[in-house]
């Protein structure tokens, strides 16, 4: 695999670090783990993008890189180029509400046209319309292991977080895992990814991602 | 033969004052050579056609649509379905056609902060890829052909705003006769040519027909 050019495009579920590390602290995310044993990885995941963001990079680079990962994302995100602070922006949903009223990024016009947008504009039919659409385009190129996040990663989120009975309410600001998975299972999406990159066979499986211990729950769930 | 059209006002516009302008569109005339439904809805999106499409194309020997102009939006939930990026200048036309003014402000808000143009060309290009692999359909994209005319006789005959338009398909007679040939002869053989020269500009003296 020495010289091969990879490429990872998705949200969260390829971009986030756990936030305390001191507390966490045996863990590597997955593209990490890729990384260090492939090398040649360029990850262009970004938390909270939306769809067409991957999607647009992946256009934009895929004639650079040998392979590409892309983890499809969930509907109802959107991507502004330029914010109020000139920044880009990766709004969903939970952006309109009053407390981003302020923000630097989402205040001043951006959070009330959000706000009015999710109100009476969002049309959730359209918006999976075009998700469906860039996927069977990705789709159509054979060196891009697609996974969509609602049937893969996602499945294993919500397991987990069932197991240790989170309650998303009151503890869901408080996660402290590297893309939304235990370190374990970070693990085992690193050695399937890395079958992908040598065999081209991938198959996701629920089992094959442990249940945590419970006694780790504190590790991932900050009080 | 059973034909439909999708689209938006280049598949749908008739003349508002029939005294001044008596012709009869493209897409009436079409009516000559088969059976047609027209699902064309002025100031449309090409997401809206495309899921008409979707929904009603086996009924059909032929389909066209007419890909329509972009920065519209399809607002099904809102008693105005569609809406285009002139809402930021034209705030009261909307607002009599029954939105509210919270609603205005959410479309002007959307078309200032949000809308990202980038993105609905690439959803665009999509939709466009999809349609062009469909059989016994025709897919026009309206940017490259028919609005082209209707800038060029609209600059001809000294007019900004289409406001005040009384055209079939915001082109002359002769232009929709002209589009009309070139679509009956892609139903005839399968073969579609637009070719803007072939659109002659029209008399200068029909600006009364025309133009309200």
């Amino acid at each position: 695999m020495a010289g091969i050019k990879i490429a990872i495009y998705g949200d969260s579920f390829a971009h986030l670090i756990a936030p305390n590390l001191i507390i966490n602290n045996d863990g590597t995310p997955w593209f990490q783990l890729v990384s260090d044993a492939v090398g040649g990885v360029a990850n262009y995941a970004m938390s909270s993008s939306s769809f067409y963001y991957s999607y647009m990079n992946f256009k934009k680079n895929y004639i650079n890189y040998d392979k590409h990962i892309f983890l499809g994302t969930f509907p109802g995100r959107r991507y502004i180029p330029i914010g109020a602070t000139k920044n880009e922006i990766h709004a969903h949903i939970f952006h309109s509400r009053p407390e981003f009223k302020d923000h630097p990024d989402f205040g001043n016009k951006i959070n009330q046209a959000l706000s009015l947008y999710y109100g009476y504009l969002y049309n959730e039919e359209e918006d999976e319309t075009y998700l469906k659409l860039m996927e069977k385009d990705i789709l159509t190129h054979s060196n891009v292991l697609y996974l969509n996040l609602e049937k893969t990663l996602q499945l294993i989120y919500h397991r987990d977080k069932l197991y240790f009975d989170v309650d998303g309410q009151t503890e869901g600001q408080h996660e402290n895992m590297h893309c939304h998975l235990t370190n374990e299972s970070n693990k085992v999406l690193a050695e399937e990814v890395i079958q992908w990159l040598q065999t081209d066979k991938f198959n996701f499986d629920l089992h094959k991602y442990p249940l945590p211990n419970i006694s780790s729950r504190g590790k991932y769930w900050l009080k | 033969m059973k034909i439909a059209i999708y689209g938006d006002s280049f598949g749908s516009m008739r003349p508002i004052n029939k005294t001044l302008n008596s012709k009869l569109p493209w897409f009436d005339l079409l009516q000559k050579y088969g059976h047609v439904t027209n699902y064309a809805v002025g100031g449309s999106s090409l997401y809206y056609s495309y899921q008409m499409f979707l929904e009603h194309k086996n009924k059909y020997d032929k389909n066209i649509i007419l890909g329509s102009l972009l920065d519209r939006l399809y607002t099904p939930n809102l008693a105005w379905h569609h809406v285009n990026n002139s809402i930021i200048d034209f705030s009261n036309i909307w607002i009599n056609h029954g939105l509210n003014k919270e609603e205005v402000n959410a479309f002007i808000l959307y078309y200032k902060h949000i809308h990202n143009k980038m993105e609905e060309t690439h959803m665009r290009l999509l939709i466009e890829k999809e349609l062009r692999t469909e059989s016994n359909t025709l897919y026009i994209s309206m940017p490259e052909t028919l609005n082209i005319v209707h800038i060029k006789e609209k600059e001809h005959f000294g007019y900004k705003s289409s406001w005040t338009e009384n055209m079939s398909a915001h082109m002359s007679n002769e232009s929709n006769q002209i589009f009309l040939e070139s679509i009956v002869k892609w139903l005839e053989t399968g073969e579609f040519i637009f070719d803007i020269n072939n659109y002659k500009l029209p008399n200068k003296q029909d600006k009364y027909m025309y133009y309200i």
